[in-house]
């Protein structure tokens, strides 16, 4: 199996990623001889029937699998120092994956001119969304119209900025308002769980567009329209929402969490109205994803105030 | 007289209830018909009713993003979601729909009761 490099945004090196469920993951999407008979079989069981997501959230989400917990924390090195509340009060492994985090422990960056990481996560930016054409996997174009369901809508973000963020089990899994706005009601667009990991990614590069997804409409003074993408991914069966729409928020503010599994988070600009950090930007240009923590800076507006 | 009738009967007799069951033993086929035509009638209308709110919950799903007025759009659709969603259960045609659907419309029911456009018969889900 490919190894999945990222950069670490705090001590700038290029990590590589400890993958939780590799075999799962690598029998489902990797490119061996023995995957050409495995992915064919499961891959539309565990992606198109929800219940198998379901069972295995409820296994989660039962007092059995607390004993899960210390273990991961050891095995993926989670800050624990972090937590809001003890390990021992979780009540179970899911309880610990919705874990809240202490307010000092995820810094919000200052400046209304300034958009956050609304998740921790592995982050790709692109300037100009039509111009990221086959970058997540060679010959397939990430189809905007298909990912939004809707043609208008669709022209109205062309050209514009486009961040994804992908976060891992092992990440803290709130997410936050990336700016100042006021939120509109949420879209479900129903659709598969197919993981998001890289290795998936690249066997399927439409997959952003195919799984379960929930759009919010985030209504700003600083960055106009901003579109809120909440991407259900293997074992998220329910992606919940915390906010209470067309009342305003402060930048940081929850917006939701994700359930037991590995989730993505895509944010899409009109265009003209966001320059990502050089960091991110420079990053991206090489495939590379950067790996930073909800709270540090996105981009800056470049709306005139 | 079946077995168990007797057993009603004897059962309704004992609690001094001779008339009634009398009624209930001797109850007029075509009423018995009525009813039923009368209960499937209700079930039907109910289900129509079910279909119509369902084309407009679509409707306003795809209005909802292109919206001049969005919190209109929405308001009508969660609380339509609400609706549905307690007809739904009300008929017992949970099975009829997929699951995804259904927590589809449990997804709007919870923005309808953060709205405060919850319908009574909806009672809040445990979290």
């Amino acid at each position: 199996m490919n190894e999945i490099f990222y950069i670490d945004r705090q001590s700038k090196k290029v990590c590589t990623e400890r993958v939780y469920g590799r075999f799962f993951l690598d029998m489902l999407y990797g490119r061996g001889c023995l995957n050409k008979i495995t992915a064919p079989l499961f891959l539309p069981l565990v992606s198109k029937w929800h219940l198998l997501s379901r069972i295995y959230g409820y296994i989660q989400k039962s007092p059995i699998s607390r004993c899960k917990i210390r273990n991961f924390i050891r095995v993926f090195g989670v800050d624990e120092t972090e937590f809001a509340e003890p390990v021992d009060s979780f009540r179970s492994f899911n309880d610990f994956f919705i874990r809240r985090l202490k307010p000092a422990a995820r810094p919000i960056a200052p400046g209304n001119d300034i958009a956050i990481l609304p998740a921790d996560g592995r982050c790709l930016v692109f300037s100009d969304i039509t111009a990221c054409d086959g970058f997540v996997v060679k010959g397939v174009k990430f189809c905007l119209n298909t990912f939004l369901g809707d043609q208008e809508l669709a022209q109205q973000y062309e050209g514009g900025g486009m961040a994804i963020i992908r976060l891992c089990p092992s990440d803290y899994h709130r997410f936050h308002f990336p700016i100042t706005c006021t939120p509109q009601a949420p879209l479900c667009m129903e659709g598969s769980l197919y993981s998001v990991n890289p290795m998936a990614l690249k066997r399927d590069g439409t997959i952003l567009a195919k799984n379960k997804r929930i759009l919010t409409k985030l209504v700003s003074r600083n960055f106009g329209t901003v579109l809120f993408v909440d991407v259900g991914a293997t074992y998220v069966g329910t992606i919940h929402q915390t906010f209470i729409p067309f009342e305003p928020y402060a930048k940081g503010d929850e917006k939701g969490y994700f359930s037991f599994g590995g989730s993505c988070v895509v944010m899409l600009f009109e265009p003209g109205r966001i320059q990502f950090d050089q960091d991110l930007l420079e990053a991206s240009q090489k495939k590379m994803e950067v790996r930073g923590l909800m709270g540090q800076t996105l981009g800056r507006s470049l709306t005139p105030f | 007289m079946s077995l168990p009738n007797l057993i009603l009967f004897l059962s309704l007799f004992l609690t001094g209830n001779l008339q009634a069951t009398i009624a209930k033993l001797f109850v007029d086929e075509i009423e018995s018909v009525d009813r039923a035509i009368a209960a499937s009638e209700k079930r039907l209308a109910a289900q129509r009713q079910i279909r119509i709110f369902l084309l407009e919950l679509r409707q306003q799903e795809d209005n909802l993003l292109k919206a001049t007025d969005p919190k209109e759009v929405a308001s009508r659709m969660v609380t339509l979601a609400d609706k549905i969603l307690a007809m739904i259960k009300q008929e017992h045609l949970e099975s009829t729909f997929s699951s995804a659907y259904i927590e589809e419309l449990h997804f709007y029911s919870s923005f309808a009761r953060k709205m405060n456009l919850t319908t009574k018969e909806n009672p809040p889900r445990s979290p």
